[in-house]
């Protein structure tokens, strides 16, 4: 293990401290050295000046950079109009560097660097070095640029009603996208880089003088002790600074929509958007805010209030219906109406499964299509969403092996796990309700209370960066007014604080109900006196 | 961490309350006061919730005086150090006593209702197992847990009560005003220790965050349960008369069996009730439970508490195993609530807000 740890060291410190040297074969050799084998990288060295007698070399990687700035107005600017007019050869001499990093290349963003490791690293990012003879130092420009996917709608996380725009792949496209929603110098922006190989781009985002500041520093340490060689998706960010590896619940919310992004921002709550993933994660998060979805605000608030009601009620489905399908089967049939017991056996009396082990069939038959749906998308899928589901099920009620209620059960479940608007909770409850219904198999009904109230337990004992993920329903008295965005969804008007659970400074955004009431009827008894006159 | 966060609030600290008498005292209510007092006791029990409201501002105003310490600590500080160990072990004995009742009552109700051919050890062990799981996270997630389970058992439970408000005889109520002083004297001590349990206030209170207006909601939290007894109490009543309640072991549970919800999915609400029962009862155990790893624990000056309730697990098993059956776990159970329940609710507290008043003064001249 030490030995390894060593190597790696070793590795990584390869390119440290390198002094530039003035001569610019030395320089270009060196990197050469440093990028063998790396057929990608373009060098090109090219003379500048009437009587081309300085020399200039650029590096780039092929399809990082946006070649036609860099021909255009970085080639194009030193080869020909370097050529045009004839400089004072006096001030030429020493300042060549300094001439055409300030006079010559018409690009917004360039820098010096004084170190090869330096230059690499931002020819490894997608920017342009140039190399000047005779000089010390290297200009950087600013030239990244590779095919984007587009700006398209989350496939995860669509709406009928709301902005249809969603993160891609490009952390700096993914903060202008949440930028452009917070038009406030409070929008605090922060880079990282984790990875010690892949230097991935990390963004905090947060709104100063309403974060907590605890908070910030607690997510500025966990980020600073992460040490990975590379970070290829925000999950690895999320999985390494999360409180409760162990737990089966996510800890952190992840999404595509730069909306909840910025709300969430505005809520007080700390945003990372890693470059590479359309995924931005956002913490802390707690049960009841990875049970909203987007669209809950931009619906009508009755709209918003019956749905929120539904997507719990889909929770104690998804977890306990095939459970309790097993208790009221093998251990008290007596809680059912007489008609519905008759009914049950009925179905049942052909199957040769006991209870559990005929539910255990369905639920694993049914991960085993949902995973295979879910790798094949298009035509294939289809094909295997029928042969699964209208297949399997008929056949498998017509052989006699389970019964139809089994499979309106499994259904039932399989439809309200989706009905969760957090993938990752869902999961987490698919995970629990396996164990549940090996516990109702045990003990019937007591052992789903037994299976309930651990899970409680358990969600009670997560903390999401310090705060309790089953706020404010852990905490019914004290934090009764986060219960307006909850289970329920109150309208607008009401929700003039933000959440208490958070610790946040500035509280209020939104002036008081009375006070738009009262300017909305001043407004209306102005047009009366209008009118009167 | 984040803004302290890892404290009990107030609300949760009277949610503490409520879970902690709820899991003890609703075991025997309202057979014995039915039996004793008739339908007078509705008075008794008003009476008694007063009564209980005095000495949970006892309890308040001790915890209050130290905060941050537990009563262990409390002890350590105001009293003799042989004595304060005494009191100490009495509290390690009454919570032992309490959890291993708890377990037993429940699990038998669980055996009788759904698990007839279950054997009763296996219910009580994996009761236990599972209040191990909890007590491990630590006083403050219990707290919420709390907070989640107890709506979860008391909305139903009001729920279903209403499905049984047209078959409900007021007169059976009646008549009132017939008991006499003596009565008056058992079924007050009979109403009173339903609500053992308030003691948690000395312990947990230590836990509280901001504990300006503590004494409120503790107070408001006893009017609750005083509520609730009643409600109890005269929805049986009604139901079943007072004979019939006097002669059922538990008339909650069998007013369930008479709950019939027309046209409902469920044609008998019992199972729904034996959910609420278990986890008033898991709840209830994990209060108690955490409560003595918390005393141990303080009193052997250890740091972590949690896993206290490990060791302590087959004690409480063999004690819970020890009765032959239900009707000798009442008789320990009377025997157990009348000496070391009014010692731990009533007599330490009242000695240490006693020796705390005198103290008050020498200090003062001090």
């Amino acid at each position: 293990m030490k030995k390894d740890e060593k190597e790696n060291k070793n590795q990584d410190q390869e390119t440290v401290e390198i002094p530039i040297s003035k001569d610019i074969d030395h320089n270009l050799n060196k990197i050469k050295e440093i990028l063998s084998d790396c057929d990608d990288v373009i060098y090109r060295e090219f003379s500048v000046g009437k009587k081309q007698n300085y020399r200039f070399a650029i590096i780039y990687i092929d399809g990082l950079t946006d070649k036609k700035l860099v021909s255009e107005y970085v080639l194009e600017a030193l080869m020909h109009e370097g050529r045009d007019e004839v400089p004072n050869p006096r001030m030429v001499g020493t300042n060549l560097y300094k001439l055409s990093k300030e006079g010559n290349i018409p690009i917004t963003e360039v820098e010096d660097l004084k170190c090869l490791k330096k230059s690499i690293d931002a020819v490894l990012i997608g920017e342009t070095i140039v190399l000047v003879d005779g000089f010390k130092e290297i200009l950087m420009i600013s030239s990244r640029g590779w095919p984007l996917r587009s700006i398209t709608e989350p496939v995860t996380e669509s709406v009928a009603r709301g902005p249809r725009d969603g993160f891609n792949e490009t952390s700096k496209v993914n903060t202008s996208l949440i930028r452009r929603r917070i038009r406030d110098p409070r929008l605090k922006l922060k880079y990282k880089q984790i990875g010690t190989k892949s230097k991935t781009d990390i963004a905090i985002m947060y709104l100063d003088k309403v974060v907590n500041n605890e908070l910030l520093k607690e997510v500025n340490k966990r980020l600073d002790d992460i040490s990975i060689d590379a970070i290829l998706e925000s999950s690895f960010i999320e999985q390494l600074i999360e409180d409760n590896w162990k737990s089966p619940f996510p800890q952190l919310q992840s999404t595509e929509r730069p909306d909840r992004v910025a709300a969430a921002i505005y809520e007080g709550k700390i945003a990372i958007v890693v470059d590479n993933t359309p995924f931005v994660l956002i913490l802390p998060a707690t049960w009841n805010a990875l049970l909203q979805s987007a669209e809950d605000y931009y619906d009508r608030w009755v709209g918003a209030f019956i749905v929120r009601l539904v997507r719990y009620l889909a929770i104690p489905l998804s977890l306990l219906l095939p459970a309790f399908y097993i208790a009221v089967t093998t251990y008290h049939p007596g809680i059912l109406p007489t008609q519905l017991v008759l009914y049950l056996a009925a179905t049942r009396i052909n199957v040769p499964f006991p209870a559990f082990i005929e539910a255990f069939i369905m639920e694993i038959t049914l991960e085993i299509l949902r995973e295979s749906g879910t790798r094949i998308s298009g035509p294939i899928g289809t094909t295997i969403g029928i042969v699964g589901g209208l297949v399997i099920g008929e056949a498998a009620v017509q052989a006699g092996i389970v019964s139809p209620f089994m499979i309106i059960i499994v259904a039932l479940t399989t439809i309200s796990s989706f009905a969760l608007p957090n993938f990752a909770i869902a999961s987490g409850l698919r995970f629990c309700r396996f164990i549940i219904m090996l516990l109702a198999t045990v003990l019937g009904l007591y052992g789903i209370v037994l299976g309930l109230v651990i899970i409680i337990a358990h969600l009670c004992s997560l903390k999401s960066f310090g705060i309790p993920y089953m706020e404010p329903y852990s905490n019914i008295i004290s934090s009764f007014r986060d219960f307006k965005d909850s289970i329920i969804r109150v309208p607008q008007k009401f929700m003039r604080l933000r959440p208490e659970y958070l610790n946040i400074k500035n509280r209020v955004r939104m002036s008081s109900i009375n006070e738009i009431d009262s300017t909305r009827n001043e407004s209306v008894g102005d047009q009366k006196d209008d009118r009167g006159k | 961490m984040i803004g302290g966060n890892d404290k009990i609030t107030k609300g949760q600290n009277a949610g503490l309350v409520i879970g902690s008498v709820l899991g003890v005292g609703i075991l025997s209510l309202p057979k014995d006061l039915a039996d004793i007092a008739g339908p007078d006791g509705v008075f008794l029990l008003i009476i008694a919730t007063i009564i209980i409201i005095l000495l949970v501002i006892v309890h308040s105003k001790i915890a209050l005086k130290f905060p941050g310490k537990t009563l262990v600590e409390i002890m350590n500080d105001t009293l003799p150090k042989p004595i304060a160990l005494m009191f100490i072990f009495i509290f390690i004995f009454f919570y032992l006593g309490a959890a291993a009742s708890v377990v037993r009552v429940f699990s038998e109700g669980i055996k009788m209702f759904m698990l007839s051919r279950t054997p009763l050890e296996v219910i009580i062990m994996t009761m236990l197992l599972t209040n191990v799981y909890i007590v491990r996270q630590g006083i403050e997630p219990i707290a919420r847990i709390v907070q989640i389970v107890l709506p979860l058992a008391i909305i139903p439970f009001f729920l279903i009560s209403l499905a049984l408000i047209p078959d409900l005889k007021m007169t059976n109520m009646l008549p009132l005003f017939q008991i006499g002083i003596k009565e008056v004297f058992q079924g007050l001590k009979v109403a009173a220790y339903s609500f053992i349990g308030t003691e948690i206030i000395l312990i947990s209170t230590a836990y509280v965050k901001d504990t300006k207006n503590a004494l409120k909601y503790n107070i408001l939290s006893t009017v609750f349960l005083g509520f609730i007894y009643i409600f109890i109490f005269i929805i049986v009543v009604t139901q079943f008369g007072i004979k019939q309640t006097a002669d059922l072991l538990w008339p909650t549970l069998f007013l369930m069996k008479t709950v019939d919800i027309p046209g409902a999915f469920l044609e008998n609400v019992e199972g729904i009730f034996i959910t609420i029962w278990t986890l008033i009862a898991l709840q209830g155990l994990a209060v108690i439970l955490i409560q003595e790893s918390i005393v141990i624990s303080k009193a052997l000056k250890l740091k972590e508490s949690n896993f206290i309730s490990m060791p302590l697990l087959p004690v409480i098993y063999v004690l819970a195993v020890f009765p032959e059956n239900i009707a000798e776990v009442y008789d320990y159970m009377n025997i157990f609530s009348n000496y070391l329940g009014t010692v731990v609710a009533l007599g330490i507290p009242l000695v240490l807000f006693i020796v705390l008043l005198f103290k008050k003064k020498g200090t003062k001249k001090a």
